[in-house]
């Protein structure tokens, strides 16, 4: 009997002293207790950051750009099979909150804000160097504003989420007011304007800069109307001299000229990696998707009209744009997308001297011809734009014919108040809740508060 | 810590210390027995008869001549035959020093010996539900994996082929889907080694460079199907509560053969077989199919210039609406209209499936004498895809040896295996290269070659907005995918009769699984949308898992009077570990060389590890009264790693008692009635199938580019952390009515089983704005409940032979709750617009879709009712849901079925006449509904893919409609025709039968003369036949085996063969 007790003792003492059997930690992925300790930790959530702009939702693919490009008046998706319409009904304006596009787009974004907010959340508990820190906190806090401005011009009024939040507390949120947001925008773009250097080692080349976060508030004043503060900021970036129109048009979108010094700010990708590359932009097989109407805005000597000519890749049947060509290994390329540029800064600040008070020759005037002389169009005399309304037709006409396909059209169809004649022209009828996107379905779902967090007007 | 607050729960355990304390051991005077223990039909005497004295462990074995000496104490009374299938007889000693007995054949299964958890029982001592397939059932079918020779066979065991390749896996579910995220698959237990699920995947990954996920690979695939001994499905949780928190989803306990004493037997088996495709789609040739591209281009161009004629040509249509490729007749097409004859007409289904061999070999060599006994085998087997350049082989080898040496018995059981596994993206969709979608998809226009014998692209990057389509047949034979799987099971065990009625065991059990995958895509590929060479592309992939056992257990075994008493205690701790690789490379300079030394630029590397570890403690008590009264009572307590830290461990008590109600006094006059027990079982399982490390919020790489091509490391949360995750539970009852009539000649098992799983692990979606789409928790509850019904027949006379076999089964499927603030789960599947809802009163994963009713006939039924934007004369009439007045696909939708059958079957029939026998088979299932989202493509009427037969009944126009249910050509698609709908769903019900074989055996009288002792010659068809009305390949098609919240589609899937097979099993 003793025998078997002091067996059975051992046999229990056996098992019971695997301590730690069942605390196993993961070996190949690191865990969030041990992260955010120290300053490389900081380095990497600043990283990450940027990485979720390259994002097959955002710059990285394409559906960003049919709500942001096709939606408006100078590209077509003319494939109404493929996926069952999934990207013609954007374009179309038939797509309802249960078009995966916009949940795809709405998640990213949001994705980019969480990533942001763990940096800023925790970077006050890791010691550093104050520079650095400053730094790392005004990139998240561009990388932050950029996410909220897509979102406040696509969808209206947002969740404000300034912290990082757990699902509970998630669940709480309601849509905060177009001018909360905003407000919000502009205080991390003044935080980051302030805390960022005006440039970095070449090492560094593509980390945002103060003169990016400058050039950004300049826009983000601008859509709000606020012309008084956009022309002094937007006024200290031309000054700065950190910034000049490359001299052709090409050279911007060379492969080889990558973030040249008409690039403010740009998401950058390489070929060094498939996931650092990505797919042909604007890559289409059905039909010409640039509308023929801005193909003939062009003059003769613009450099600009041949940018949208179609190319297709070696042995395809696929064809893009010039401006973002590039002959892909494998079906990928590296090209960087540009988010602002110093061509789009000068319109901008042109645009916001003439809402203030129009004048026939001075700053304004100057800032739209440079970039029209650059272009090899002849530059408009002070009699062809004589009043304010022409010269402010002038500018919008201008920035379709610089920025097509860089994701500016409908935001400037929308802030301008001309979304709705310019869809006519190209046969296309909507109405005033068309100007907001539609919040995904799943999300007002998961909320159920048809108070707080109540579906867009109209859909 | 932990384990002693379980010892302290734990009655079982102070149970057994009652026992052991009130049990003594005497020495007392001993006396010996011998005698011959022959067959009682033939008199042939039986070599390997247990004989036991009963009460104790002391026993002797019978050798080649059929005797025994058996040496016992005085105060033994009775001693106790026993042989695989034979029943036991018990005979009284007396004065007695010879005693020579005659066995009778069992053809009851009452008598059965079943393997449990951690022990054995006979059947008819069983209180909770098991399903049995013996040996018997076994042999007689050739097959090359023990999951096809489950198919059909058991009641409440649904076991699916979801793919037709080679070596890959079936979908084995145990009374339904009780989990909605964790896994669903059983507990294999092989020799009493729980094997890891973890490895089905093999590389847990996509085929290289594609993103749509193969089909797993199957673990049971090592394994020689003609080593089993047996296969028991423990099917309540009362049975498989002893494996705590991995018994949720029912166990499969699978022995393999051991030897027998005397000489050695040596057995050969072999067969060779053909394959071929079991059912085909019915595609239109070149000619048909250029009609309807050249309709749709038509109605396209019409469609945006209405003036249009069909006639015009090229040149005026581009004038007429320009930059629209979509409206052009393809030059390649043009000649086909016109009915030339002799051009190009290929059947690409002819072109990728075959006539495909395969072959098995099979030595095995058992024997032994009263001390040790051994079983070896080595297999070869060679099965040939049906898809060309698939393949599947095996080389396994098995050594079971055991040692019995009166109080001390050992033993060891190892089985070294590889399988090579010869691999062709089949499976995806053609957008991903799957072969079988591709030769679906592609023009009939195209020939396969050219004519300097190269492959023909014409299909890719054609132009005319024609979709792009590599070569299938190309891609098969040109891409070199091959698969190497390496495994060592085995197990060991050492036991120690401590007292006389308590034994110690102590067993360790390991399985060592080596993946190597090298994958190679020539240049002479075509990228898709490219002509012309290709950059090729290389992949290596290793995967290596150790996983290993160690278990401690006590048995106590005690008869006092009519009380029976039996107890088991132990304890265990196993763990895993996986370590993965992955190298990508490009920039190879010829395809000479296609190993990744050659390629000039590394474009991926990884490697990765993880583990998990599970610690277990568990007892067993078993009570029985005059074989008429039966109590079980079950607890086990596991720790494991995959939980959080506040959930460490899990408590899994069952409980079951059983009345044999014909053992009573008052039955004994019922003559007809020989066999009938009530039995009723309650017991709580886990699913431990969750991720490794779930609860700990992991960071995922995220890099970005800075100064052109430097590569900055980013770093951020992928998941949220959950310290309380646990595992999931389910609590299950089963009532059950065994009855067997004229001396168990016909038996039958009656089953009804309810089960609640909750604590269902799921991703809840939470709001985006948190950072999340989803977060892993433990919430809602999902019930099965069902009935199974089985039936046995058996008759026996000496020449005739016949065994007939039934089951039935349903099982309901039905979400009860989900979490607070989720409604319900949408979940898409292969496409975004495709979907399936789980919410409270519906089945896991129902269809959830657009209701399609017919096709518009013309522009007025058009205008009065509620449609989509664009819809022409010809397009779906969706219905409008709602009553909305309008067709919104968000809202629109119904539930449409699902792909849980509503009952299924099987049955088989034997019969043998001297040396002949025949069998049959059959297996069915009802209710079922597939998703066959190939219609997407195969029946879009586009014009673009090749399309199946029926899309010639089309509307053309009002006053030549088709069929009022197809919709017209048209290759710019309006009326979003495409929507997933009602239109792509299928009736899943099938009737199949499985088998059909017939065998000779050879006079033995004749055969003893040339010292073999059996052969049997045999013809068997596998899947002669299948009755379905389901448009695809396989009625049981599920693209994502391993999903429970969108099953049932079919986006392209590898066909079932129809094998012929000629074999001889020879023993000597």
């Amino acid at each position: 009997m003793k025998q078997i007790l002091s067996f059975l003792l051992i046999f229990f003492c056996l098992s019971s002293c695997e301590n730690g059997f069942l605390d196993l930690t993961p070996e190949s992925q690191a865990n969030v207790n041990d992260f955010y300790k120290n300053p490389g930790d900081i380095l990497n959530g600043v990283n990450a950051a940027y990485a979720s702009l390259q994002s097959g939702s955002l710059y990285g693919g394409r559906d960003f750009m049919d709500m942001t490009e096709y939606r408006g008046d100078n590209t077509f998706d003319n494939d109404p099979s493929a996926n069952s319409g999934l990207r013609y009904n954007v374009d179309r304006f038939l797509a309802g909150s249960d078009n995966t596009i916009f949940e795809s787009v709405w998640r990213r974004l949001y994705l980019n804000i969480y990533r942001c907010n763990m940096v800023l959340d925790n970077i006050s508990n890791v010691t550093m160097n104050a520079t650095l820190s400053k730094q790392y906190q005004g990139e998240v806090q561009f990388i932050r504003a950029l996410s909220y401005f897509h979102l406040v011009q696509l969808w209206g009024p947002v969740p404000l989420v300034l912290k990082v939040q757990t699902t509970e507390e998630s669940r709480l949120n309601i849509r905060n007011s177009v001018t909360e947001v905003y407000a919000a925008i502009e205080n991390d773009l003044k935080l980051a304007a302030a805390n960022l250097p005006k440039s970095y080692a070449a090492v560094d080349l593509g980390r945002v800069t103060s003169g990016a976060a400058k050039g950004l508030l300049g826009k983000v004043y601008l859509t709000q109307k606020k012309y008084n503060d956009a022309i002094p900021v937007l006024r200290e970036v031309i000054n700065s001299g950190d910034f000049q129109l490359m001299p052709t048009v090409a050279e911007v979108f060379d492969p080889k000229k990558e973030y040249n010094k008409e690039i403010l700010f740009a998401v950058r990708f390489s070929l060094v990696n498939n996931s650092e590359s990505h797919g042909l932009y604007y890559s289409s097989q059905i039909g010409d998707f640039v509308d023929p109407n801005l193909r003939s805005l062009y003059s003769i000597t613009d450099t600009r009209k041949s940018m949208l000519d179609l190319r297709k890749p070696i042995g395809t049947q696929n064809q893009t744009a010039l401006k973002f060509f590039e002959e892909p290994t494998n079906n990928v390329v590296g090209t960087d997308f540009p988010v602002l540029r110093y061509a789009d800064v000068l319109l901008m600040y042109a645009e916001a001297l003439n809402e203030v008070g129009y004048q026939s020759s001075g700053d304004a005037l100057t800032s739209l011809n440079t970039v029209r002389t650059r272009a090899g169009a002849i530059p408009y005399t002070s009699a062809e734009l004589s009043n304010q309304a022409s010269f402010r037709e002038a500018i919008l006409l201008e920035r379709r014919m610089e920025l097509p396909l860089e994701l500016h059209r409908w935001y400037d169809l929308v802030r301008t108040g001309k979304a709705k004649d310019a869809l006519k022209t190209v046969g296309i009828n909507i109405q005033d809740f068309n100007l907001l996107f539609p919040i995904p379905n799943s999300q007002v779902q998961i909320y159920n508060n048809p108070s707080g967090f109540s579906q867009n007007q109209g859909y | 810590m932990k384990l002693i607050r379980f010892f302290r729960v734990s009655k079982g355990l102070n149970l057994i210390l009652f026992f052991f304390i009130f049990s003594s051991s005497m020495v007392l005077a001993q006396r010996t027995i011998s005698g011959t223990v022959s067959d009682g039909n033939t008199n042939e005497p039986l070599v390997g008869v247990n004989i036991q004295a009963k009460g104790t462990s002391i026993g002797a074995v019978t050798d080649i001549n059929g005797k025994y000496t058996l040496a016992i104490s005085e105060e033994v009374t009775v001693i106790v035959f026993s042989y695989i299938g034979y029943l036991n007889k018990e005979e009284n000693i007396g004065g007695r020093t010879e005693i020579s007995v005659l066995l009778d054949e069992n053809i009851s299964l009452f008598e059965e010996v079943v393997v449990i958890g951690y022990g054995q029982q006979q059947k008819k001592d069983l209180t909770t539900a098991v399903s049995i397939l013996s040996a018997n059932e076994i042999k007689n079918v050739p097959v090359n994996s023990i999951d096809q020779i489950l198919t059909g066979k058991l009641a409440g065991v649904l076991v699916q082929q979801t793919s037709g390749s080679p070596g890959a896996g079936l979908s084995v579910r145990v009374r339904g889907v009780g989990s909605i995220t964790a896994g669903n698959d059983p507990l294999y237990v092989i020799d009493g080694v729980p094997i890891s699920n973890d490895n089905n995947r093999g590389f847990g990954a996509n085929n290289p460079g594609s993103s749509y996920a193969e089909q797993p690979v199957n673990i049971l695939s090592t394994i020689n199907p003609t080593d089993i001994e047996s296969i028991q499905v423990l099917k309540d949780a009362s049975a498989a509560a002893i494996y705590g928190s991995r018994g949720s989803n029912g166990v499969v306990i699978i022995t393999t053969k051991k030897g027998n004493s005397g000489k050695p037997v040596v057995s050969y088996n072999t067969y060779f077989g053909r394959q071929e495709t079991l059912k085909r789609y019915d595609m239109l040739n070149a000619y048909e199919w250029s009609l309807i591209n050249a309709e749709g281009r038509n109605n396209a161009y019409r469609d945006r210039f209405p003036a249009g004629k069909d006639t015009d040509d090229n040149a005026t249509r581009a004038k007429n609406v320009p930059n629209q490729p979509g409206i052009l007749i393809p030059d390649q097409v043009k000649p086909y209209l016109s009915n030339t004859s002799g051009l190009t007409n290929t059947d690409w289904q002819d072109e990728i499936f075959r006539e495909a061999p395969i072959q098995n070999h099979s030595v095995s060599i058992s024997g032994g004498n009263d001390v040790v006994k051994y079983y070896a085998s080595g297999e070869y087997m060679n099965q040939e895809g049906i898809v060309i350049s698939s393949g599947f082989k095996r080389y396994s080898g098995r050594f079971n040896m055991d040692i019995n040496s009166g109080k001390f018995k050992a033993g060891f059981g190892l089985n070294p295996t590889l399988t090579k596994h010869d691999l062709v993206n089949s499976e995806g969709p053609w957008f991903d290269q799957g072969v079988i979608g591709l030769a679906l998809s592609i023009s009939p226009i195209w020939p396969v070659y050219n004519e300097n014998g190269s492959y023909n692209y014409g299909g890719n990057a054609w132009g005319f907005a024609m979709t792009d389509f590599l070569n299938p047949v190309a891609i098969a034979n040109e891409i070199q995918d091959n698969m190497d799987h390496n495994r060592v099971l085995g197990n060991m065990y050492a036991s120690y009769d401590l007292l006389k009625n308590l034994s110690y065991k102590m067993s360790v059990g390991g399985d060592i699984n080596n993946f190597n995958r090298d994958f190679y895509r020539p240049s002479t590929v075509e990228t898709v949308g490219r002509k012309g060479f290709s950059a090729p592309i290389g992949t290596s992939q290793t995967r290596f898992s150790t996983n290993w056992l160690v278990e401690n257990t006590l048995n106590y075994n005690t008869v006092l009077g009519k009380n029976t008493f039996s107890a088991i205690a132990g304890f265990s701790s196993q763990m895993e570990n996986f370590s993965s690789s992955y190298i990508e490379a490009t920039n190879y300079p010829n395809d000479l060389v296609q190993t990744i030394n050659a390629a000039g630029q590394i474009t991926a590397a990884r490697t990765f590890k993880e583990a998990w570890s599970l610690l277990s403690g568990f007892g067993r008590v078993q009570y029985d009264y005059a074989n008429k009264y039966y109590a079980t009572a079950s607890m086990r307590a596991d720790g494991s790693s995959r939980f959080g830290k506040n959930n460490k461990w899990g408590y899994f008590p069952s409980a079951s008692a059983g009345w044999r109600i014909s053992g009573e006094p008052f039955m004994a006059d019922i003559k007809t009635i020989s066999n009938l027990k009530l039995r009723a079982s309650y017991g709580i399982t886990g699913n431990f199938q969750i991720p490794n490390y779930g609860s700990v919020g992991l960071l995922s790489y995220d890099d970005y580019i800075l100064g052109g091509t430097a590569l900055s490391s980013g770093l951020a949360p992928s998941n949220s952390s959950n310290p309380n995750l646990s595992w999931e539970k389910t609590r299950s009852i089963d009532f059950g009515v065994e009855i067997g009539l004229f001396q168990d000649a016909l038996y039958l098992e009656l089953d009804y089983y309810k089960e609640n799983t909750t604590d269902l692990l799921l991703n809840v979606p939470v709001p985006l704005a948190s950072g999340f789409s989803t977060e892993l928790r433990n919430i809602g509850e999902v019930e099965n409940k069902g009935f199974e019904a089985s039936l046995t027949v058996k008759k026996r006379t000496k020449d005739f032979g016949f065994s007939f076999s039934a089951n039935f089964s349903t099982n309901n499927n039905k979400v009860i709750s989900l979490a607070d603030g989720v409604p319900q789960i949408l979940t898409a599947g292969g496409t975004g617009v495709t979907l399936w809802i789980t919410k409270p009163g519906e089945e896991i994963g129902s269809y959830y879709n657009p209701v399609y009713d017919g096709v518009f006939n013309n522009q007025a039924e058009i205008d009065k009712y509620p449609r989509v934007a664009n819809a022409k004369p010809g397009d779906f009439r969706f219905v409008d849901v709602n009553g909305d007045g309008k067709i919104d696909f968000s809202t629109d939708r119904q539930i449409q079925g699902s792909y849980f059958p509503d009952f299924t079957y099987g049955s088989s029939l034997n019969l043998d006449y001297k040396g002949i026998d025949f069998n049959i088979s059959l297996q069915g299932s009802q209710g079922a509904e597939i998703l066959h989202l190939m219609s997407r493509y195969i029946y879009n009427i586009e014009g673009n893919m090749n399309l199946v037969r029926p899309a010639l009944n089309r509307w053309i126009s009002e006053s030549q409609p088709g069929d009022g249910q197809t919709n017209r050509a048209n290759r710019l698609a309006t009326g979003s025709n495409g929507q997933t709908s009602n239109w792509h769903l299928d009736d899943g019900s099938f009737m199949r039968i499985r088998n059909i074989s017939l065998g000779y055996s050879l006079p033995k009288v004749m055969l003893k003369k040339v010292g073999i002792s059996n052969v049997r010659a045999y013809v068997s068809v596998l899947n002669p036949f299948m009755f379905t009305n389901y448009i695809g390949y396989n009625p049981e098609v599920n693209s994502r085996p391993d999903s429970a919240l969108n099953p049932g589609e079919d986006y392209g899937s590898y066909p079932l063969a129809r094998t012929y097979t000629f074999g001889i099993n020879m023993t000597f």
